[in-house]
Protein backbone atom coordinates (compact mmCIF):
# COMPACT_ATOMS: atom_id res chain seq x y z
CA UNK A 1 0.00 0.00 0.00
CA UNK A 2 1.49 3.54 -1.11
CA UNK A 3 2.02 6.52 1.35
CA UNK A 4 -0.95 8.34 -0.51
CA UNK A 5 -3.60 5.41 -0.35
CA UNK A 6 -2.64 5.77 3.55
CA UNK A 7 -3.65 9.02 3.87
CA UNK A 8 -6.51 8.56 1.58
CA UNK A 9 -7.74 5.57 3.86
CA UNK A 10 -6.59 7.73 7.05
CA UNK A 11 -9.40 10.16 5.54
CA UNK A 12 -12.07 7.41 4.79
CA UNK A 13 -11.43 6.06 8.39
CA UNK A 14 -12.11 9.42 9.75
CA UNK A 15 -15.58 10.02 7.63
CA UNK A 16 -16.80 6.17 8.40
CA UNK A 17 -16.10 6.73 12.34
CA UNK A 18 -17.39 10.73 12.75
CA UNK A 19 -19.76 11.28 10.19
CA UNK A 20 -23.25 9.89 11.89
CA UNK A 21 -22.39 12.08 15.34
CA UNK A 22 -21.69 15.44 12.94
CA UNK A 23 -24.67 14.41 11.25
CA UNK A 24 -26.85 14.88 14.14
CA UNK A 25 -24.81 17.69 15.30
CA UNK A 26 -25.78 19.55 12.04
CA UNK A 27 -29.41 18.64 12.32
CA UNK A 28 -29.66 20.10 15.72
CA UNK A 29 -27.99 23.35 14.15
CA UNK A 30 -30.23 23.23 11.30
CA UNK A 31 -33.35 21.56 12.38
CA UNK A 32 -33.55 19.80 8.41
CA UNK A 33 -32.36 16.41 8.09
CA UNK A 34 -31.30 17.06 4.73
CA UNK A 35 -30.20 20.23 4.83
CA UNK A 36 -27.88 18.77 7.82
CA UNK A 37 -26.87 16.19 5.24
CA UNK A 38 -25.49 18.86 3.03
CA UNK A 39 -23.83 20.90 5.64
CA UNK A 40 -22.15 17.67 6.58
CA UNK A 41 -20.86 16.68 3.67
CA UNK A 42 -19.51 20.44 2.89
CA UNK A 43 -17.48 20.07 5.76
CA UNK A 44 -16.10 16.64 4.84
CA UNK A 45 -15.52 18.13 1.47
CA UNK A 46 -13.27 21.16 3.68
CA UNK A 47 -11.78 18.68 5.55
CA UNK A 48 -10.62 16.54 2.39
CA UNK A 49 -9.34 19.82 0.92
CA UNK A 50 -6.66 20.78 3.68
CA UNK A 51 -7.04 16.97 5.10
CA UNK A 52 -2.47 17.13 5.69
CA UNK A 53 -2.85 19.89 7.98
CA UNK A 54 -6.40 18.02 9.87
CA UNK A 55 -4.18 14.94 10.36
CA UNK A 56 -1.93 16.98 12.34
CA UNK A 57 -4.36 19.08 14.33
CA UNK A 58 -4.40 18.56 17.94
CA UNK A 59 -8.05 17.69 17.54
CA UNK A 60 -8.81 17.01 14.30
CA UNK A 61 -12.32 16.38 15.28
CA UNK A 62 -12.64 19.60 16.45
CA UNK A 63 -11.17 21.52 13.10
CA UNK A 64 -14.10 19.61 11.47
CA UNK A 65 -16.81 20.88 13.87
CA UNK A 66 -15.64 24.01 13.51
CA UNK A 67 -16.35 23.87 10.13
CA UNK A 68 -20.05 22.34 10.61
CA UNK A 69 -20.50 25.00 12.79
CA UNK A 70 -19.45 28.42 10.30
CA UNK A 71 -21.30 26.22 7.18
CA UNK A 72 -24.19 26.27 9.69
CA UNK A 73 -23.70 29.75 10.43
CA UNK A 74 -23.45 31.05 6.87
CA UNK A 75 -26.53 29.27 6.19
CA UNK A 76 -28.59 31.44 8.56
CA UNK A 77 -26.86 34.70 7.27
CA UNK A 78 -28.18 33.54 4.21
CA UNK A 79 -31.97 32.59 5.34
CA UNK A 80 -31.95 35.25 8.20
CA UNK A 81 -34.16 33.10 10.43
CA UNK A 82 -34.43 29.31 11.66
CA UNK A 83 -36.86 27.50 9.76
CA UNK A 84 -40.42 27.18 11.50
CA UNK A 85 -41.63 23.75 9.10
CA UNK A 86 -39.67 21.41 11.29
CA UNK A 87 -40.28 17.32 11.57
CA UNK A 88 -38.84 16.45 14.72
CA UNK A 89 -40.87 13.12 14.28
CA UNK A 90 -39.13 11.56 11.68
CA UNK A 91 -36.98 9.93 13.54
CA UNK A 92 -39.22 8.32 15.99
CA UNK A 93 -42.49 7.17 14.67
CA UNK A 94 -43.33 4.45 17.46
CA UNK A 95 -42.90 7.19 20.46
CA UNK A 96 -46.05 9.03 21.89
CA UNK A 97 -47.68 11.83 20.63
CA UNK A 98 -47.18 13.93 23.75
CA UNK A 99 -43.48 13.36 23.60
CA UNK A 100 -43.16 14.12 19.69
CA UNK A 101 -44.85 17.34 20.81
CA UNK A 102 -42.78 18.19 23.46
CA UNK A 103 -39.38 17.13 21.03
CA UNK A 104 -40.79 19.59 18.69
CA UNK A 105 -41.24 22.55 20.95
CA UNK A 106 -37.86 21.61 22.67
CA UNK A 107 -36.58 21.73 18.87
CA UNK A 108 -38.09 25.15 18.20
CA UNK A 109 -36.60 26.54 21.06
CA UNK A 110 -33.40 26.06 20.49
CA UNK A 111 -33.68 26.72 16.36
CA UNK A 112 -34.63 30.37 18.23
CA UNK A 113 -31.84 30.70 20.22
CA UNK A 114 -28.97 33.01 18.87
CA UNK A 115 -26.94 31.22 16.84
CA UNK A 116 -23.29 30.80 18.87
CA UNK A 117 -26.07 29.93 21.97
CA UNK A 118 -26.87 26.99 19.40
CA UNK A 119 -23.41 25.87 18.99
CA UNK A 120 -22.85 26.08 22.49
CA UNK A 121 -25.73 23.84 23.70
CA UNK A 122 -25.24 21.15 20.61
CA UNK A 123 -21.40 21.39 21.24
CA UNK A 124 -21.50 20.92 25.43
CA UNK A 125 -25.08 18.85 25.27
CA UNK A 126 -25.33 16.81 22.63
CA UNK A 127 -21.37 16.03 22.21
CA UNK A 128 -20.81 16.24 25.51
CA UNK A 129 -17.52 18.87 24.88
CA UNK A 130 -16.15 20.43 28.09
CA UNK A 131 -15.91 24.49 28.24
CA UNK A 132 -12.57 23.98 27.25
CA UNK A 133 -13.59 21.89 23.99
CA UNK A 134 -16.25 24.16 23.15
CA UNK A 135 -14.54 27.28 23.47
CA UNK A 136 -11.55 25.76 21.14
CA UNK A 137 -14.51 25.00 19.01
CA UNK A 138 -16.29 27.79 18.72
CA UNK A 139 -13.28 30.09 18.63
CA UNK A 140 -13.94 31.98 22.31
CA UNK A 141 -13.22 32.06 25.92
CA UNK A 142 -14.36 29.31 28.48
CA UNK A 143 -16.04 32.21 29.90
CA UNK A 144 -18.09 33.18 27.07
CA UNK A 145 -19.43 29.71 26.50
CA UNK A 146 -20.39 29.36 30.38
CA UNK A 147 -22.25 32.33 29.84
CA UNK A 148 -23.58 31.47 26.30
CA UNK A 149 -24.60 28.32 27.97
CA UNK A 150 -26.02 29.81 30.79
CA UNK A 151 -28.29 32.39 28.55
CA UNK A 152 -29.27 29.47 26.50
CA UNK A 153 -30.51 27.24 29.65
CA UNK A 154 -32.61 30.04 30.58
CA UNK A 155 -34.33 30.32 27.70
CA UNK A 156 -34.69 26.58 27.13
CA UNK A 157 -36.11 26.65 30.81
CA UNK A 158 -39.60 26.15 30.04
CA UNK A 159 -39.49 23.79 27.54
CA UNK A 160 -36.98 22.18 29.92
CA UNK A 161 -39.54 21.98 32.81
CA UNK A 162 -42.63 20.38 30.91
CA UNK A 163 -40.17 18.13 29.31
CA UNK A 164 -39.00 16.53 33.05
CA UNK A 165 -42.39 15.08 33.46
CA UNK A 166 -42.21 12.04 30.47
CA UNK A 167 -38.57 11.75 30.40
CA UNK B 1 -23.71 18.88 35.52
CA UNK B 2 -26.64 19.99 36.86
CA UNK B 3 -29.96 17.81 36.82
CA UNK B 4 -31.30 20.45 33.90
CA UNK B 5 -28.16 19.95 31.78
CA UNK B 6 -28.94 16.41 32.00
CA UNK B 7 -31.93 16.64 30.96
CA UNK B 8 -31.70 18.51 28.37
CA UNK B 9 -28.71 16.11 27.03
CA UNK B 10 -30.84 13.55 27.65
CA UNK B 11 -33.86 15.36 25.44
CA UNK B 12 -31.16 15.85 22.58
CA UNK B 13 -29.96 12.76 21.95
CA UNK B 14 -33.51 11.76 21.95
CA UNK B 15 -34.56 13.96 19.30
CA UNK B 16 -31.52 12.61 17.30
CA UNK B 17 -31.79 8.83 17.93
CA UNK B 18 -31.60 6.17 15.38
CA UNK B 19 -31.08 8.93 12.26
CA UNK B 20 -29.21 6.82 9.89
CA UNK B 21 -26.82 8.60 7.77
CA UNK B 22 -24.22 7.84 5.09
CA UNK B 23 -21.48 9.86 3.81
CA UNK B 24 -21.46 9.41 -0.02
CA UNK B 25 -17.98 9.45 0.22
CA UNK B 26 -16.67 9.32 -3.78
CA UNK B 27 -18.92 13.01 -4.07
CA UNK B 28 -17.18 14.32 -0.84
CA UNK B 29 -13.99 13.91 -2.60
CA UNK B 30 -14.81 15.24 -5.80
CA UNK B 31 -16.20 18.29 -3.86
CA UNK B 32 -12.90 18.78 -1.83
CA UNK B 33 -10.79 18.38 -4.85
CA UNK B 34 -13.03 21.09 -6.91
CA UNK B 35 -12.25 23.38 -3.57
CA UNK B 36 -8.66 22.89 -4.46
CA UNK B 37 -8.83 23.68 -7.43
CA UNK B 38 -10.98 26.99 -6.56
CA UNK B 39 -8.34 27.75 -4.13
CA UNK B 40 -5.53 27.98 -6.42
CA UNK B 41 -7.44 30.94 -7.91
CA UNK B 42 -7.37 32.99 -4.91
CA UNK B 43 -3.51 32.24 -3.88
CA UNK B 44 -2.57 32.62 -7.69
CA UNK B 45 -3.90 36.16 -7.21
CA UNK B 46 -2.64 36.74 -3.45
CA UNK B 47 0.79 35.59 -4.88
CA UNK B 48 1.79 38.45 -7.23
CA UNK B 49 1.38 41.20 -4.29
CA UNK B 50 3.69 39.46 -2.16
CA UNK B 51 6.38 39.04 -4.51
CA UNK B 52 5.85 42.51 -5.36
CA UNK B 53 6.40 43.48 -1.20
CA UNK B 54 8.66 41.17 -0.73
CA UNK B 55 10.68 42.73 -3.49
CA UNK B 56 9.75 46.55 -1.94
CA UNK B 57 10.73 45.47 1.65
CA UNK B 58 13.33 43.22 1.81
CA UNK B 59 16.31 44.73 -0.97
CA UNK B 60 18.29 48.11 -0.02
CA UNK B 61 21.26 49.32 -2.38
CA UNK B 62 24.71 48.62 -0.46
CA UNK B 63 27.61 50.52 -1.31
CA UNK B 64 28.90 48.64 -3.82
CA UNK B 65 25.55 48.95 -6.09
CA UNK B 66 24.46 45.26 -4.74
CA UNK B 67 21.60 44.63 -3.43
CA UNK B 68 22.32 44.34 0.60
CA UNK B 69 20.14 41.24 1.91
CA UNK B 70 20.47 40.24 5.08
CA UNK B 71 20.98 36.69 4.86
CA UNK B 72 17.65 35.04 5.99
CA UNK B 73 17.78 33.46 9.41
CA UNK B 74 16.58 29.50 8.72
CA UNK B 75 19.84 29.70 6.37
CA UNK B 76 22.30 30.97 8.68
CA UNK B 77 21.11 28.25 10.81
CA UNK B 78 21.43 25.64 7.87
CA UNK B 79 25.37 27.27 7.63
CA UNK B 80 25.84 26.66 11.18
CA UNK B 81 24.71 23.21 11.11
CA UNK B 82 26.84 22.49 8.22
CA UNK B 83 29.99 23.64 9.90
CA UNK B 84 29.40 22.37 13.98
CA UNK B 85 31.30 19.05 14.74
CA UNK B 86 29.54 15.72 14.27
CA UNK B 87 28.19 13.57 17.08
CA UNK B 88 28.72 10.24 17.06
CA UNK B 89 25.74 7.67 16.40
CA UNK B 90 23.30 6.18 13.94
CA UNK B 91 19.86 6.61 15.18
CA UNK B 92 17.35 9.30 16.79
CA UNK B 93 16.29 9.02 20.29
CA UNK B 94 12.90 11.03 20.74
CA UNK B 95 10.83 11.62 24.70
CA UNK B 96 7.97 13.10 23.31
CA UNK B 97 5.71 14.76 25.97
CA UNK B 98 2.16 15.60 24.55
CA UNK B 99 -0.88 17.51 25.79
CA UNK B 100 -4.14 14.90 25.14
CA UNK B 101 -7.30 16.74 25.08
CA UNK B 102 -7.84 16.12 28.37
CA UNK B 103 -5.16 18.29 29.44
CA UNK B 104 -3.37 15.13 30.58
CA UNK B 105 0.35 14.67 29.34
CA UNK B 106 1.68 11.58 27.66
CA UNK B 107 5.35 10.81 27.65
CA UNK B 108 6.45 8.21 24.81
CA UNK B 109 9.39 7.05 23.04
CA UNK B 110 10.95 7.17 19.57
CA UNK B 111 13.84 5.26 18.03
CA UNK B 112 14.92 6.36 14.24
CA UNK B 113 17.62 4.81 12.61
CA UNK B 114 19.47 6.58 9.59
CA UNK B 115 18.81 3.27 7.97
CA UNK B 116 15.59 3.63 8.04
CA UNK B 117 14.17 1.69 10.86
CA UNK B 118 11.69 2.57 13.29
CA UNK B 119 11.04 1.78 17.08
CA UNK B 120 8.19 3.02 19.22
CA UNK B 121 7.16 2.20 22.30
CA UNK B 122 4.98 4.61 25.77
CA UNK B 123 7.78 2.21 27.89
CA UNK B 124 11.79 3.31 27.62
CA UNK B 125 12.67 0.12 28.49
CA UNK B 126 10.97 -1.74 25.91
CA UNK B 127 13.35 0.14 23.23
CA UNK B 128 16.29 -2.79 24.05
CA UNK B 129 13.83 -5.55 22.98
CA UNK B 130 12.48 -3.94 20.03
CA UNK B 131 15.90 -2.79 18.41
CA UNK B 132 17.24 -6.85 19.52
CA UNK B 133 14.48 -8.18 17.99
CA UNK B 134 14.08 -5.96 14.91
CA UNK B 135 10.44 -5.24 15.50
CA UNK B 136 10.64 -2.10 13.54
CA UNK B 137 7.88 -0.48 12.22
CA UNK B 138 9.32 0.86 8.88
CA UNK B 139 7.63 4.12 7.50
CA UNK B 140 8.87 4.40 3.98
CA UNK B 141 7.03 8.03 4.18
CA UNK B 142 9.88 8.90 6.55
CA UNK B 143 12.67 7.01 5.08
CA UNK B 144 11.37 9.44 1.59
CA UNK B 145 10.96 12.81 3.85
CA UNK B 146 14.67 12.27 5.24
CA UNK B 147 16.59 11.35 1.88
CA UNK B 148 14.89 14.80 0.32
CA UNK B 149 16.19 16.46 3.37
CA UNK B 150 19.84 15.33 3.11
CA UNK B 151 19.57 15.82 -0.61
CA UNK B 152 18.71 19.42 -0.01
CA UNK B 153 21.92 19.82 2.55
CA UNK B 154 23.96 19.45 -0.66
CA UNK B 155 21.92 19.73 -3.90
CA UNK B 156 19.80 21.48 -5.82
CA UNK B 157 17.21 23.78 -4.00
CA UNK B 158 14.53 23.34 -6.59
CA UNK B 159 15.07 19.64 -6.96
CA UNK B 160 14.91 18.96 -3.15
CA UNK B 161 11.51 20.65 -2.99
CA UNK B 162 10.34 18.93 -6.02
CA UNK B 163 11.88 15.59 -3.93
CA UNK B 164 10.22 16.83 -0.31
CA UNK B 165 6.72 17.79 -1.73
CA UNK B 166 6.19 15.09 -3.67
CA UNK B 167 8.32 11.46 -3.17
CA UNK B 168 6.53 10.17 -0.58
CA UNK B 169 2.87 11.15 -1.06
CA UNK B 170 2.98 11.55 -5.09
CA UNK B 171 1.24 14.05 -6.79
CA UNK B 172 -2.58 15.17 -7.01
CA UNK B 173 -4.46 13.43 -10.07
CA UNK B 174 -4.82 16.70 -11.31
CA UNK B 175 -2.45 18.31 -13.86
CA UNK B 176 -0.56 20.80 -11.60
CA UNK B 177 -0.60 21.49 -7.94
CA UNK B 178 -0.69 25.06 -6.99
CA UNK B 179 2.27 26.47 -5.37
CA UNK B 180 0.60 27.49 -2.07
CA UNK B 181 -0.07 23.22 -1.80
CA UNK B 182 3.31 22.52 -3.30
CA UNK B 183 4.61 24.52 -0.43
CA UNK B 184 2.20 23.25 2.21
CA UNK B 185 3.47 19.32 1.62
CA UNK B 186 7.10 20.83 1.67
CA UNK B 187 6.19 21.72 5.53
CA UNK B 188 4.33 19.33 6.84
CA UNK B 189 6.90 16.81 4.99
CA UNK B 190 9.97 18.54 5.82
CA UNK B 191 8.13 19.00 9.83
CA UNK B 192 8.24 15.12 9.52
CA UNK B 193 11.86 14.42 8.53
CA UNK B 194 13.02 16.85 10.96
CA UNK B 195 11.77 14.88 14.14
CA UNK B 196 12.23 11.38 12.80
CA UNK B 197 16.04 12.31 11.24
CA UNK B 198 17.27 14.99 14.02
CA UNK B 199 19.79 13.31 15.52
CA UNK B 200 21.85 13.42 12.19
CA UNK B 201 23.00 17.16 10.70
CA UNK B 202 22.39 16.73 7.46
CA UNK B 203 18.75 16.55 7.81
CA UNK B 204 18.32 19.78 9.69
CA UNK B 205 20.50 21.28 7.55
CA UNK B 206 18.45 20.55 4.17
CA UNK B 207 15.55 20.97 6.60
CA UNK B 208 15.78 24.21 7.57
CA UNK B 209 16.89 25.00 3.73
CA UNK B 210 13.84 23.63 2.33
CA UNK B 211 12.16 25.79 5.39
CA UNK B 212 13.56 28.50 3.94
CA UNK B 213 12.03 28.77 0.11
CA UNK B 214 8.61 28.87 2.38
CA UNK B 215 6.88 32.47 2.12
CA UNK B 216 4.02 31.65 4.63
CA UNK B 217 6.35 30.30 6.67
CA UNK B 218 8.00 33.38 9.88
CA UNK B 219 10.81 32.75 11.69
CA UNK B 220 11.32 34.60 15.33
CA UNK B 221 14.28 34.13 17.94
CA UNK B 222 12.74 33.17 21.27
CA UNK B 223 14.02 31.33 24.32
CA UNK B 224 12.40 28.41 25.61
CA UNK B 225 13.09 26.65 28.56
CA UNK B 226 15.64 29.35 29.09
CA UNK B 227 18.34 28.82 25.87
CA UNK B 228 18.08 30.51 22.49
CA UNK B 229 15.64 29.09 19.96
CA UNK B 230 13.66 30.07 16.50
CA UNK B 231 9.94 29.68 16.47
CA UNK B 232 8.81 28.93 12.97
CA UNK B 233 4.86 29.82 13.04
CA UNK B 234 3.06 28.24 9.39
CA UNK B 235 0.00 30.18 9.70
CA UNK B 236 -3.22 29.62 7.25
CA UNK B 237 -5.63 32.67 7.80
CA UNK B 238 -9.53 32.20 8.30
CA UNK B 239 -11.35 32.68 5.67
CA UNK B 240 -14.70 34.11 7.14
CA UNK B 241 -17.18 33.64 4.06
CA UNK B 242 -18.06 32.58 1.05
CA UNK B 243 -17.89 28.69 -0.25
CA UNK B 244 -13.91 28.71 0.82
CA UNK B 245 -14.65 29.66 4.65
CA UNK B 246 -12.23 27.86 7.02
CA UNK B 247 -11.05 28.61 10.41
CA UNK B 248 -7.78 29.75 10.84
CA UNK B 249 -4.97 27.24 11.54
CA UNK B 250 -1.41 27.46 12.69
CA UNK B 251 1.24 25.19 13.38
CA UNK B 252 4.68 26.02 15.34
CA UNK B 253 7.58 24.43 14.97
CA UNK B 254 10.40 25.84 17.55
CA UNK B 255 14.43 24.40 17.29
CA UNK B 256 16.95 25.05 18.97
CA UNK B 257 18.89 28.52 17.56
CA UNK B 258 22.21 26.94 17.19
CA UNK B 259 21.59 23.22 16.33
CA UNK B 260 18.14 23.14 14.42
CA UNK B 261 16.93 20.11 16.99
CA UNK B 262 12.94 20.35 17.58
CA UNK B 263 11.76 21.52 21.10
CA UNK B 264 8.08 22.02 20.57
CA UNK B 265 5.62 21.23 17.76
CA UNK B 266 2.25 22.35 17.98
CA UNK B 267 -0.71 22.82 15.22
CA UNK B 268 -4.02 24.65 16.49
CA UNK B 269 -7.01 26.31 15.16
CA UNK B 270 -6.85 29.65 15.68
CA UNK B 271 -4.16 32.36 16.42
CA UNK B 272 -3.50 31.75 20.20
CA UNK B 273 -1.01 29.26 20.94
CA UNK B 274 -3.21 27.54 23.35
CA UNK B 275 0.18 25.97 24.88
CA UNK B 276 -0.81 21.96 24.27
CA UNK B 277 0.94 20.50 21.80
CA UNK B 278 4.33 18.03 21.93
CA UNK B 279 7.56 18.81 23.81
CA UNK B 280 10.79 16.89 22.18
CA UNK B 281 13.77 15.40 24.01
CA UNK B 282 16.23 14.48 21.31
CA UNK B 283 19.60 12.52 21.59
CA UNK B 284 21.83 11.02 18.98
CA UNK B 285 22.63 7.39 19.69
CA UNK B 286 23.57 3.92 18.49
CA UNK B 287 21.01 1.20 17.38
CA UNK B 288 23.72 -0.89 19.14
CA UNK B 289 24.05 0.78 22.23
CA UNK B 290 20.01 0.93 22.79
CA UNK B 291 20.19 -2.90 22.33
CA UNK B 292 22.44 -3.51 24.87
CA UNK B 293 20.45 -1.01 27.30
CA UNK B 294 23.09 1.32 27.14
CA UNK B 295 21.21 4.90 26.68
Amino acid sequence: MTTETRTDEAYRDFVRSRAAPLHRTAYLLCGDWHLADDLVQEALAKAFRHWRKVRRADNPDAYVKRILVNEANRHWQRRAAPPTDIVAAEASAPDPATRLVERDELLHALLSLPVRQRATVVLRYLEGLSERETAAVLKCSEGTVKSQASRALAALRTVLNREELPL
Amino acid sequence: MTSQEQLLSTALHDIVAEQPFEPDLVAIERRGRRLRRRATIRFAGAGVAVTVAAVAIGTSVGPRGRPDVAEPPLLLLADKIATAPKVPGDATLIKSDEAEDSGKRSVGWELWGDDGTGYVSLDRDRLPTLVAGHNSVREPAFVQDVAAAEYAAKADLDRARERMAYDAFGRDTHPANPKYEVDDWIWTNSVNALKVGAGNPAVREGVMRLISTLPHVTVEPTVTNGKPTLTLTDNEPAVEAGIRSMPAFTQILVVTADTGVPVRFHGYIGKKDTGGGTNYEISRVTLADVAAGRF
